[in-house]
């Protein structure tokens, strides 16, 4: 069943559409100040010697790719097979975790360019990073990237070690994001990002409760700051890692087996392997319909996206709250790691009252292009990981077959496209073994280099859970929001 | 198909509409504009009028969910009263914001 279509880009508009995505994000009404935290870096920099493992850089791959993409659509959404065991809460975190440590954005203006090609060494080197590298919770503390440069995060006036949370419109009142007074009413938090849907936006929002729950208990501020950044690193190796990724890989980066990256304390930078690559696995996680709460119990992925739910109020309405008990018992799974993704995401707005002219699928495929990935095949290679073609084509629709092989990507997979493939084919329900192996390298190594991170102490133990578990429920439990 | 599931069909095709506009790819937003005009027709000619049915059946696909949002199946209790009214309100606005059709709505209308 198809309910929305792609946006059928006329083909002189390819060159120009492609292009905008080559400046990176620029600043916007909704992030008008970008500023550098940390920059970004090659996993297997060697690669990049090596022409044969990163896909053809002529101009007819990005045609290539644009076609992938437009076969990258959820043939079915109400399908009940293609969801995953994966609760779908765990999707909206792995959204946070991204919005923590990535935002890409160029410092320098690559000059426009038709035919299209992958962007140079020194362009993708002047990519910054606005976010910082660590698992820190820069978007609850800072630096926040927006609106300007003394910008502060607000906090309570009554209690200056609690972060400022603000009330619903209308019943029943509880807690929301504090927001500003004009229209579309951005919200006052150090990443407008995870103010982008209703999910994440209220995942983001009990990350601050916790924090207030924190300081009433007794804490200071930095108290508390270093009390959740160190359970939030372990709900993300101990929690989120288990639910996405082969638990034996996680395990064998946890214990040195795998050591993929291990930048000096000095140079710490975030992989583009994972940031434009591995990551966006989570982009498939996404369902086109939720049973949001007791009222809202089937609305489209459209009907939940912020700021522009927020024209006609100041705040979330009381009634548009989530009941994040469905979230986590199953009620709404995620859907299963696959070649394809929601057809709500198969158009995207813009934000400026326009759309853009790629799906979600065709923009991860284009970035990965221009940001010159290496190939899935030899990243499985580097690793003794490889999967036959044979394998990892059958998993594919007959469409992206054919596009795999007319696009000369067979034994050259796009390093996104393969990861999602080989989840599928091997993933038993989480990512494969090159997707796992990139995805627990990078976070579990921004998580030791993070501040306050709890793997330096190597008997700590999370302290606001039971028994010296604690997983996303408890948090959301701890947060009063569960 | 309950009642709010045909809401939100209705949303969405509004939604669909809304972006093929944005990527002009069509020129006008009809169904919204249609929705709009027949929410404020409703709206000036009051409950029971055949405005309000007209409007109503936008979002029924059967005569008991019609009854039930006219109503004519003696719902008429103040808490649904309301529902209905904002139901019909929420069709008044913009392209842009009458994808939310669904506020203050929700399932609450379900037969």
């Amino acid at each position: 069943m198809r309910f929305i279509d792609g946006p059928n880009i006329p083909p002189d508009k390819l060159a120009e559409a492609i292009n905008g995505l080559r400046r990176g994000k620029p600043a916007t009404a909704m992030f008008p100040v970008i500023q550098k935290q940390s920059r970004y870096g090659f996993l297997f920099e060697d690669f990049q010697d090596h022409p044969a493992m990163l896909l053809d850089p002529d101009p007819q791959t990005a045609n290539h790719l644009v076609r992938l993409g437009e076969t990258m659509v959820d043939p079915d959404p109400f399908d009940s097979a293609a969801d995953s065991n994966i609760p779908s809460a765990y999707t909206y975190f792995g959204q946070f975790i991204d919005h923590d440590v990535t935002r890409q954005s160029l410092v320098n203006q690559p000059t426009f360019q038709d035919p299209i090609t992958p962007m140079s060494l020194d362009e993708i080197g002047s990519a910054s990073n606005s976010r910082t590298f660590g698992l820190d919770l820069d978007c609850l503390y800072g630096p926040a990237i927006e609106p300007n440069a003394a910008y502060e995060i607000p906090r309570n006036a009554d209690n200056q070690h609690q972060l400022l949370t603000e009330l619903t419109a209308g019943e029943p009142y509880v807690a929301e994001l504090p927001r500003e007074a004009d229209p579309p009413h951005f919200a006052l938090i150090g990443d407008r990002r995870n103010d982008e849907n209703l999910m994440v936006s209220q995942l983001h929002l009990a990350f601050m409760l916790a924090h207030n729950r924190l300081v009433t208990e007794g804490a200071n501020f930095e108290q508390a700051r270093r009390i959740l950044r160190q359970h939030y690193q372990w709900l993300v190796i101990n929690d989120y890692l288990n639910w996405v990724a082969d638990n034996g890989v996680v395990t064998a980066v946890l214990n040195g087996g795998l050591n993929l990256f291990d930048p000096p304390d000095d140079d710490v930078f975030v992989p583009l392997e994972f940031a434009v690559g591995a990551f966006r696995f989570g982009h498939c996680m996404i369902r086109d319909s939720y049973n949001y709460n007791s009222t809202f119990d089937g609305p489209f992925l459209f009907q939940l996206l912020l700021p522009g739910f927020l024209v006609s109020y100041h705040h979330i309405p009381g009634e548009w709250i989530i009941d994040w008990n469905r979230f986590l018992d199953g009620t709404n799974k995620a859907r299963r790691i696959r070649t394809t993704l929601a057809q709500g995401l198969s158009v995207m707005e813009d934000g400026q009252g326009g759309v853009l002219p790629f799906g979600l699928a065709t923009l991860d495929l284009l970035k990965g292009f221009l940001m010159r990935l290496p190939t899935g095949e030899a990243i499985a290679n580097h690793l003794g990981q490889e999967i036959s073609s044979t394998t990892l084509l059958s998993v594919m629709t007959n469409e992206q077959r054919t596009i795999l092989t007319e696009g000369g990507f067979e034994n050259r997979t796009p390093l996104w496209f393969y990861t999602l493939a080989e989840a599928q084919a091997v993933g038993n329900g989480r990512l494969g073994p090159v997707g796992s192996a990139i995805v627990a390298s990078v976070l579990i190594g921004l998580a030791r280099k993070s501040k306050d991170s709890y793997l330096r102490y190597p008997n700590w133990r999370p302290t606001l859970g039971n028994n010296g578990q604690f997983e996303l429920s408890d948090l959301l439990r701890f947060a009063g929001v569960l | 198909m309950a009642i709010s599931d045909n809401i939100s069909k209705k949303a969405l095709d509004i939604h669909k509409e809304f972006l093929d506009f944005q990527a002009r790819r069509i020129a006008d937003t009809p169904i919204a504009r249609n929705v709009r005009e027949l929410s404020t027709a409703a709206i000036l000619q009051g409950n029971g009028s055949q405005a309000w049915i007209d409007y109503m059946q936008l979002f029924a696909t059967t005569e008991q969910e019609l009854d039930h949002l006219i109503p004519r199946d003696n719902t008429t209790a103040d808490d649904l009263q309301k529902v209905r009214a904002y139901l019909v309100a929420n069709g008044m606005c913009s392209v842009g914001t009458t994808r939310q059709l669904l506020n203050n709505v929700g399932n609450r209308l379900n037969v």
